[in-house]
């Protein structure tokens, strides 16, 4: 490339490559001077490094390499399925879960559960089977072994939890998975929990819950009223308005 | 190669090239996630000194897959240039089954679907598409010259 070029002669790409220093000398230097004198080109060039702010912001890199090293896990010919007796961690079925996941949720119609300022943060069910990955319906009817991915979405909540509380009364937390407080939820998209978990033969039933809310609370509380559902038939954990809680119920073949 | 370190660098420019073609923002994450496990699971193609245009090129071509796939299951009822672009594929593919040449040397030809892309929708020159494919601009033009028959919306363009 050589002489002198304007705003419409420079296409997104050669923005984009003169940003990572990766524009070839010559052209570097042309658009350079471009850019000194076209208020258009510099205000692109410009937008570019706004997006780029805007990116690392909602789409930090160290997420992102997670959810990519995930599928790449489902495409490994060595994954395995493992086998255990409890709600058990299994990160590679989370991959291949999680990959399967986003496409049906991004066919999902947005529901409109909004409710003083905030939604209703969604939390969505998939089971690997022997035909499939299959998103399952709350109240589905799911068998001991059953491997089951948690895929939530936060509608806007910064921070939140998820548990399962099973027929037993045994409570096992799901997010996040070690420290007192509730976890910054990620925006704006749908996101998989690491794990994918294997169903133990607990009867009657197995029920998740999302609790969020827009500021950091202590997990403590929200184990305190999990103990006590435990106790009861009662689903609603009983929180007060700050807290959104979503739950998703999965029935054992004993269930009533 | 470190995928979070690759990512920091490239990852805005993959998005926003997806972002560009499937015009949604969770199909264009998606899309972007798959160009990098692409690029992990051939990193000996990545060249050293230009990563870019292998990423942006990548990019391109996964996104009108994607849009060829949405047109096939009827999921989209869009017909605008880029989607005719995405949908000339299956010619090519066609035709280029029957070049023998081809398959004796197992020759691997960019996209004619990427080339136009890059010349009708983003603008570049000929020659700079050429210098991206690694082409001559003769060669280049030759290869759009037979989408341009095909596709009579680009040479309205």
């Amino acid at each position: 490339m050589s002489g002198e070029i304007s705003s419409g002669d420079v296409p997104d790409y050669m923005l984009e490559r003169y940003l990572l220093r990766e524009l070839p000398t010559a052209e570097r230097a042309v658009l350079e001077r471009a850019l000194e004198t076209d208020s258009q080109l510099l205000a692109r060039l410009q937008a570019l490094e706004e997006d780029n702010r805007e990116q690392q912001r909602r789409y930090p890199a160290a997420w992102m390499a997670g959810q990519i090293e995930a599928k790449q896990v489902l495409r490994s010919p060595q994954k395995r399925r493992a086998r255990s007796q409890r709600l058990w961690a299994i990160p590679a079925i989370a991959a291949v879960l999680a990959v399967v996941a986003v496409p049906v949720w991004e066919r999902e119609e947005e529901p409109d559960t909004r409710i003083k300022g905030k939604k209703v943060p969604a939390l969505q069910v998939f089971r690997d089977g022997d035909g499939g990955v299959e998103r399952l319906q709350d109240s589905s009817l799911v068998q001991p072994g059953d491997l089951v991915q948690l895929v939530y979405r936060s509608e806007g909540n910064a921070y939140g939890a998820i548990y399962s509380l099973d027929g037993r009364g045994a409570i096992t937390r799901h997010l996040p998975a070690e420290g007192a407080y509730a976890a910054a939820l990620v925006q704006g998209v749908a996101d998989t929990l690491d794990f994918a978990y294997e169903l133990d033969d607990a009867p009657r039933w197995e029920r998740f819950y999302l609790v969020a809310a827009a500021s950091p609370f202590a997990l403590d509380m929200v184990e305190d009223a999990l103990r006590q559902r435990a106790k009861s038939t009662e689903e609603a954990l009983g929180l007060s308005d700050e807290y959104k809680v979503s739950t998703f119920t999965l029935r054992k073949p004993d269930a009533p | 190669m470190d995928v979070e370190d690759l990512y920091q660098r490239y990852g805005p420019m993959v998005v926003r090239r997806c972002r560009q073609l499937l015009r949604d923002e969770e199909q264009a994450l998606d899309a972007a996630q798959d160009v990098f496990v692409r690029v992990l699971e051939r990193r000996d193609k990545l060249k050293a000194d230009y990563p870019s245009s292998l990423l942006y090129r990548m990019a391109t071509n996964l996104c009108l897959n994607r849009i060829r796939d949405k047109k096939r299951r009827g999921e989209t009822a869009d017909d605008g240039i880029i989607e005719k672009i995405a949908h000339w594929e299956n010619t090519e593919h066609r035709v280029m089954a029957r070049s023998l040449l081809e398959k004796l040397f197992g020759l691997e030809r960019e996209s004619t679907r990427t080339m136009a892309l890059l010349h009708y929708v983003d603008g570049m020159t000929l020659e700079q598409v050429a210098n991206e494919v690694d082409m001559s601009v003769s060669g280049v033009r030759k290869r759009l010259r037979g989408l341009r028959a095909n596709l009579r919306e680009l040479e309205e363009l």
